[in-house]
Parts: structure tokens; sequence; C-alpha cells
């Protein structure tokens, strides 16, 4: 299985590629006023507002560090409506994507972890609570 | 050592005749106080013995007086129970009636109560009543007094033991009325004879009065013991015997006193007491003072025993007045008899006070007497004494001159005049002084006056020797003091010359390094500045080199950049690869290889950028060290430069110095040699003041021993005093002795 590697707090974890839709570079994001805290702001993707989590504040730690390597995951969540919705991933060390079903050099092959693991339960409802999923799709009015 | 051989001369004179008469009269007085001490206890005894005769004789006086007084008494008894037994038999026969009457009897030795109902008793028929009232007349007991004056009871017998109940009396209790109600047990002695049919005689004690006493039994018609009789006489009745017994006198301070025998524990003690004591004192209050014993107890004890028969006691009795006088303190002397009819013991006590006047006046006869033989002694002592000092001074008198005389011979003094006569032995010793004083003067005064001339010569002799003797000391003294300047002088100037030479030596040590320094100098100036130009030369190159490496970081920036997107790249195309599935395969693997580039590339990119980041620090290191370096050296320069004049300087004038010094060692060399040959000229001439020193001591030696001699005899000489008429020449003896001595 192919899995998208990342940093979690110390440890080396893996997501299956089959959620992501790609891997965009931490781009500059707007400020989400009213947002929970772990919520580091939103950007525009082929015209959806997409809303951008910090991996390492969702569990109350220290903001992903802005290194080269930090960047946003991409991830689907095919729970809400028809229409895929999209959510960004902000953490550190996205730099490879490897088949995990083969070790690595010594021995030790990083850990999988869902979607459903990394978001708990109550987290998408804080984001529609917080109002950053818009009931449909707008294309019209969406800045660049 | 003259005056005590004198004294003790004329002391054993006197000493003898002194003891001899001394002896018998410490005999006599040693003799005196021994005898007085016996008879002074043969009086002692005699006087005890007198006084208790005396006491003796008194007491039975006093006891015979009693034994009347108390044959009276029972007489009376006698006659009292006669009448009541007489008044008895008139008023009819005992009986007791049907009628029972009650009592409130109470047991007159423990004092208790019990209720009693016993029958009436009746004499002739009629009821002697329960009758405790004096107004209201009582049969018998009342008429007994009447008739004869002394008390009466009659008794009823209330139970088989025997207890005996007084119902009628003419007895009065402290209250005023008849004594009734009471009864006597019958453990009593008085009941016990009663009830043995006995009449009882003896004293009885009825409402705290002694009484002499008769109890006798009261039958009824069968005989048998139903109750008695009581009559009694007070035992004092006659006051006139107390008074007699009071007055009686024993000397002039000794008294009479009564007290209880057997009954001493239940009754007062002192029944009377002549002493001014107050009846009732309690006996043994009185105590011996030097034992602390109680004084009478004993005694009355011992009197007890032996009834009739008279005891004695002595003790220490002290006035309470005032302890601290022991002049309080008396002898006592006590005697007692006991007179049984009544229980009374009767005493008299005589004060030893009231005799001591005649041991006192024995004791001062032998005083007396002691004193008389003492003074006499003393006296007869003085004669004797003075008349023995007299006979020794006469016998010791001549002795003493004559030692005189010889004492003075011996201390030298010849001018002692030795006058004497008398044809005794002291006598003719004298005139032998005589004539040995005179001889000895004539020779004496010839040898005395040769040996003045000889001391006068010798002195002369003595003092030339010491002047000359000064003079070459002085001379040898400063010759030293010149030799040993000399010397340090010739030593002195030596150390110069070797001082001087090193001085020399060292001076051209130094121009030679001083020279040689300014040569290479000169050398090492010319290399500093060629430094200086090259170390610049470096500098501005280090700057280039620095100002490249920056235009370095700039494109490892730029290729860090492209990397990273590369990488990204290279990971969304494996996503899409993914994606297609089989399709997407080959294309995956491209992606991956495209990733690794990338990531080789960032890697590199990060070596180079490591590399430049120290090549720069090491230039700008290098660049400030070569700053400070090139400093360093411009400064270095300029003191080598300074350095170098100097060195000139110092050639220059260590090379002017150097013929000075040659000149002053050739003078001192010369010095040297000079201070030798004085400082050996002066050690000869020390040597021979020495010499000369030497022989001038010896003689010096010689003289004075000369001199010593002299003296000596001179001394000798001097200790003899001779009168100056008896001179003759012998001068020419005594002086070749000295000098073959010397």
């Amino acid at each position: 299985m192919l899995a998208v590697l990342f940093n979690l707090g110390a440890q080396r974890r893996g997501l299956a590629t089959a959620a992501v839709e790609r891997i965009v570079p931490a781009l500059p994001l707007t400020a989400a006023p009213g947002a929970p805290s772990f919520v580091a702001g939103t950007f525009v993707y082929r015209g959806q507002i997409v809303p951008v989590i910090d991996l390492q504040r969702i569990s109350s730690g220290p903001p992903v560090p802005p290194l080269l390597s930090t960047r946003i995951i991409l991830v689907r969540l095919p729970t809400i409506s028809n229409a895929p919705r999209l959510l960004g991933l902000l953490a550190g060390g996205v730099n490879d994507v490897r088949d995990i079903s083969s070790t690595d050099a010594d021995g030790s092959a990083p850990q999988i972890i869902t979607l459903e693991e990394l978001l708990p339960g109550d987290l998408l409802q804080q984001l529609c609570d917080a109002d950053l999923f818009p009931k449909q799709l707008t294309v019209a009015g969406v800045q660049t | 050592m003259r005056t005590p051989f004198k004294l003790l001369l004329r002391h054993k004179v006197t000493g003898l005749a002194l003891v001899s008469a001394l002896t018998p009269v410490l005999a006599l007085l040693l003799l005196l106080g021994w005898q007085e001490g016996d008879i002074r206890g043969v009086v002692q005894n005699q006087f005890q013995e007198r006084v208790r005769g005396e006491l003796g004789a008194q007491l039975r006086g006093l006891y015979g007086m009693l034994d009347t007084a108390n044959g009276l008494l029972q007489s009376k008894v006698d006659a009292s129970l006669n009448v009541a037994h007489d008044l008895l038999g008139r008023a009819g026969a005992l009986s007791f009636g049907p009628e029972t009457v009650g009592w409130d009897a109470v047991n007159q030795s423990t004092n208790t109560t019990t209720r009693l109902n016993v029958p009436q008793m009746k004499l002739g028929g009629r009821w002697l009543g329960q009758n405790d009232d004096f107004t209201v007349a009582n049969p018998v007991v009342d008429q007994v007094k009447q008739l004869v004056g002394g008390t009466a009871t009659i008794f009823q017998r209330i139970n088989d033991a025997g207890d005996m109940l007084r119902v009628a009396t003419n007895v009065e209790k402290l209250d005023g009325r008849r004594a009734i109600g009471t009864f006597i047990p019958a453990s009593s002695p008085v009941v016990q004879a009663v009830l043995a049919g006995q009449t009882y005689r003896g004293p009885a004690y009825v409402v705290n009065a002694w009484y002499v006493s008769a109890y006798e039994p009261l039958r009824d018609a069968t005989g048998k013991v139903v109750g008695m009789l009581y009559v009694g006489v007070k035992q004092e009745a006659d006051a006139t015997l107390r008074d007699a017994i009071a007055k009686t006198k024993v000397g002039e301070h000794g008294y009479v006193w009564v007290a209880y025998g057997n009954n001493a524990s239940r009754l007062p003690p002192f029944i009377l007491h002549g002493g001014g004591a107050t009846a009732g004192v309690a006996l043994d209050t009185a105590k011996d003072a030097t034992n602390g014993k109680a004084v009478f107890p004993p005694l009355i004890q011992d009197a007890i025993q032996a009834p009739g028969e008279i005891k004695f006691s002595t003790h220490t009795w002290r006035d309470a007045k005032d302890p601290a006088d022991n002049s309080s303190y008396y002898d006592k002397d006590v005697a007692a008899v006991y007179f049984a009819p009544w229980d009374w013991v009767v005493g008299l006590t005589a004060y030893d006070l009231d005799t001591s006047n005649v041991r006192d006046e024995l004791s001062g006869e032998f005083s007396r007497l002691r004193w008389v033989v003492t003074i006499g002694a003393l006296v007869i002592l003085a004669a004797i004494g003075f008349v023995a000092a007299y006979l020794g001074g006469l016998i010791a008198k001549p002795i003493a001159q004559a030692t005189g005389v010889a004492r003075k011979i011996a201390d030298g003094d010849l001018t002692a005049d030795v006058t004497g006569h008398g044809q005794d032995e002291t006598g003719q010793l004298l005139a032998a002084n005589r004539d040995m004083v005179a001889s000895l003067n004539r020779l004496l005064t010839q040898v005395k006056r040769s040996s003045i001339e000889l001391i006068s010569t010798a002195n002369e002799i003595s003092a030339a020797a010491k002047t000359q003797d000064s003079t070459v000391q002085d001379f040898g003294a400063s010759t030293s003091q010149i030799a040993a300047a000399v010397k340090v002088i010739s030593a002195t100037a030596e150390e110069l010359v070797a001082t001087i030479s090193n001085v020399s030596d060292l001076a051209q040590n130094t121009a030679a390094l001083a020279d040689t320094g300014g040569r290479q100098l000169d050398g090492m100036k010319g290399s500093m500045q060629t430094l200086a130009a090259s170390t610049s030369s470096i500098a501005q190159k280090l700057a280039t080199i620095n100002d490249k490496a920056r235009a370095i970081t700039t494109v490892v920036t730029t290729i860090t950049k492209i990397a990273d997107q590369t990488n990204l790249l290279s990971l969304n195309a494996a996503i899409e690869a993914e994606k297609a599935g089989e399709y997407g395969l080959g294309f995956g693997v491209v992606a991956r290889e495209i990733r690794r580039l990338a990531d080789q590339t960032a890697v590199s990119v990060l070596d180079i950028e490591h590399m430049v980041r120290e090549m720069q620090a090491s230039v700008s290191a290098g660049v400030v060290e070569m700053e400070k370096f090139t400093g360093e050296v411009r400064g270095a320069a300029g003191e080598v430069g300074t350095l170098g004049g100097r060195l000139s300087s110092i050639l220059q004038q260590v090379q002017s110095l150097l013929p000075r010094f040659g000149l002053v060692k050739e003078g001192m060399s010369a010095q040297s040699q000079g201070a030798k040959q004085i400082n050996e000229a002066m050690v000869n001439l020390t040597d021979g003041a020495r010499r000369t020193a030497e022989s001038l001591r010896e003689f010096d030696r010689a003289a004075n021993n000369l001199h010593g001699a002299v003296e000596v005899l001179r001394r000798e000489i001097a200790r003899f005093k001779v009168s100056e008429n008896r001179s003759t020449g012998l001068t020419s003896i005594i002086f070749p002795k000295r000098k073959s001595g010397n």
C-alpha cells in the first residue's frame, strides 16, 4: 500500500494515498476568525475553500515549524454529501511516498495511520459548527 | 669561750647546792598531795554515814508516829464496827421481802451501768429504802455516824457471784448526795474475803478519800452471806498528823515527802511534799542531773520490797532556774521507808549543801598547809642559791684570770700585765705566764723591724718592673695594630686587582657581543619590512575570496528551491500514478527516481552550503589575524631600529673604557706588593716586643712572690703586740731566710 509519510510529533507516520487528493506547498493561508485553535487557516483549491488543520495542534502540541518539508496534504472526506469535500492537513516532514509493505533499511516500517484516527469524531462537527464548510460549491466570487 | 666557762663553773657549784635542797621539798609536796586525796575520801564517807544515820533516825521517828496514828484509827474502826453491829442487832433480823425494787447499778471498777430488779432488803421487816437524800434519815448508818462519827454502808448481795450493791450509806458523794447505787464486783479482794466469811481490814478509797476500814459479812437466818457492812474512819482524819510530818526538817534545806506505794499508778504521786513542790507532782519528773534517771520510782520500789526498812539513795540535783550556773548542782541524799498499812512511802531528802561548810573548811586547811610548805621551800632555796653562788665565785676567779692571760698571748697581745699573787697553784701558774711573756716580747720586736725594711725594698722592685712591663706592652700593642692594618690593606688591594681583571674581561666580551647584535639587528630590520608588504597583499586576496563565497551561497539557495519543487512534484506524481492503478506503475517508478534525484541534489546542496559557510568563516578570521599581524610587524620593525642605535652607542663607550682598566690594575698590584713588605717588617717587630714583655712579666712575678712572702711574715709578726723597750737586733737573721725561700 502506498502511503504519504509525515512527522506527527516525534513519530514518523504514513497516510494511505487512497484518500489523498494532492500534496501542496505550505502556502500563506487566510486566517479563519472564530475557528477552533487547531485550524491554521483556509485557502482556495480549484474553486473550493479548503480549511487547513495543523495536525500537531489537534493534540495541543506546538504548531508545525515553517520548514521546506512542511506541506499541506489535501485529503478527501467521503462521508459528507455526494460531492467530495477537501480538508488540508498541515504536517512536517512530508517528503516521501513509500510502499509500506516493504520495511525500511533499518528494519522498521513507519506506522500507518488512518484518517479516522487522525481526526477525532467531533472534530469535523466542530468544523461544520465553525461554518468552514459551505453548504454548496460556490465557484463565483472566489478569489484566485 | 672565756665567759661561758666562768659561768659554767659557778653554775655547777650553785646547781649542786640547789638540787640537794630542792629534792626533799618536792618529795614533801608530793606526799602531801597524795595524803590529801585519801583524807578527803575518808572525810566524805564519814559525812555520808553521819547524814544517813541522821536521816534514818528521823524516818524511824516518823514511822513510829504513823504506826501510832494507825493504831488509834484502827481501834476507832473497831469501835464503829461494834456500834454498827449492835445497832443492826437491835433493828431486827435481815429479810428480803416479796416486793422488788429497780436499781441502775454502776460497777465501780468498770463504771458500767446495769439495770437490776432485786428484792427489797428489809431490817426487822422494814425496807431500808432507796434513799440518796441526807435530809431523809436512814436507819443504822446515820445512827453510826451520830454515835461514833465514822462512815458506814450496808451492801446487798445482788447475785450468786457475790456482787455487792450499796443500798444504804452515810457517805456523801461530791454532789452532796448519799453514795448508793454502785456495786463492788465479786472479783474484788474485799468481796472475796467477805464471801469467805472473814472480816476484811485495810485501806479503802471511798469518794476521793482514803479510809481505814473494815468490811463484815451480813448473813440471813440460814447463815448465807446476803450482804455486808462497812465502817471506816478517814485516814487523815487528824490533820495535825500531816502538819507534824510536813514540819519535819532535815538540816537547813532538806524536807520530807510522802508518796503512795502500790497505788501510785491510780493516784496523785506526792501526797505531801515539804520541799516546796506541790503535792501531786508526778514522781518521775525529778531526774538525776548527771545521768538523767528518775530519782524516786526506784527508791520507792526498793522501800516497798521491805516494809518498815529504811532505804537510801544519792543523786545529783540541779535547780532549773539557771541552767548556766554550775553552782546550782547539788548532791542529795534521800531516805525512804514504806508504811504498809496505809500504802505510804515516807521519805526524807537531805542536801549535801548543808554539810559542805565543814568539808570546805577542811579543804581550806589542806590548801594552807600546801602553801606554807611551798613558800618555806622557796625561801630556803633562795638562801642556798646565794651562798652557793658566792662560793662558786671564789673558786672560779683565779682560774678565769690565768685563762685570760693565756688567751691574750694566744691572740698575740704580749703587753698584758700579768699580775697575780698567792701561794696556791693558781698563783704559780700566773708567775710562769709572766716569764714567758717577757721572752716572747724580746724576740718578736726584732723580727718586726726587719720585715718592715724588707717589704719596702720588695715594693720598689715590683713597681719598677711593672712600669717597664706596661711600656713594652704598649709598644707591642701599637706594632700589632699597625701590622693588622697593613695586612688588611694588602688583602684589599689584592682583591681589587682580581676584581678589576674580571671587569676588564667582561667589558671586552660585552663589546664583542654588542657588535654582533648590531649587525644581526640590521638584517632583521630588512626582513621585517618585506614581511609587512607580503601581509598586506594576503589580506587583499582574502577579501576577494569572501566575495566569491557570498556569490556561491546565492546559487546554492536557488538550487535548494528547485530541489524542493522537484520533490513535491514527485510526491504528487506518485499519488497520481497510484490512482491510475496498473497503468500508472511505470510512471510511479519514474516519480520515485525523480524524488531520489531531488533528494540527492538537496543533500549535495546542503554540503556545498556548509563548506562555503566554513570557508567564509575562515577567511574572515584570516583577514582579522592578518590585519593584526601587519600592525605588529610594523611596530617590531620600529623597535628593532631603536635597539640597533642603542647597541652602537654602548659599543663605543665600552671600547673607550678598556685601556683605563689596565692602568688601574697596574697601580693596585704595586700597592699590594708594598703592603706585603711592610707587614713582614711589622711581624718581626711585634715578635721582639712580645719577647721583651714576657721576660719583664717573669721579673714582675718574681718581685711579687718576694713581696707576698714578706707580707705573710709581716702579718704573722703583727699579731704580736710588743713593748718597744725590749728590742734586740735580729734583722740579719730573718732577711736571708726569706731570700732562700723565694
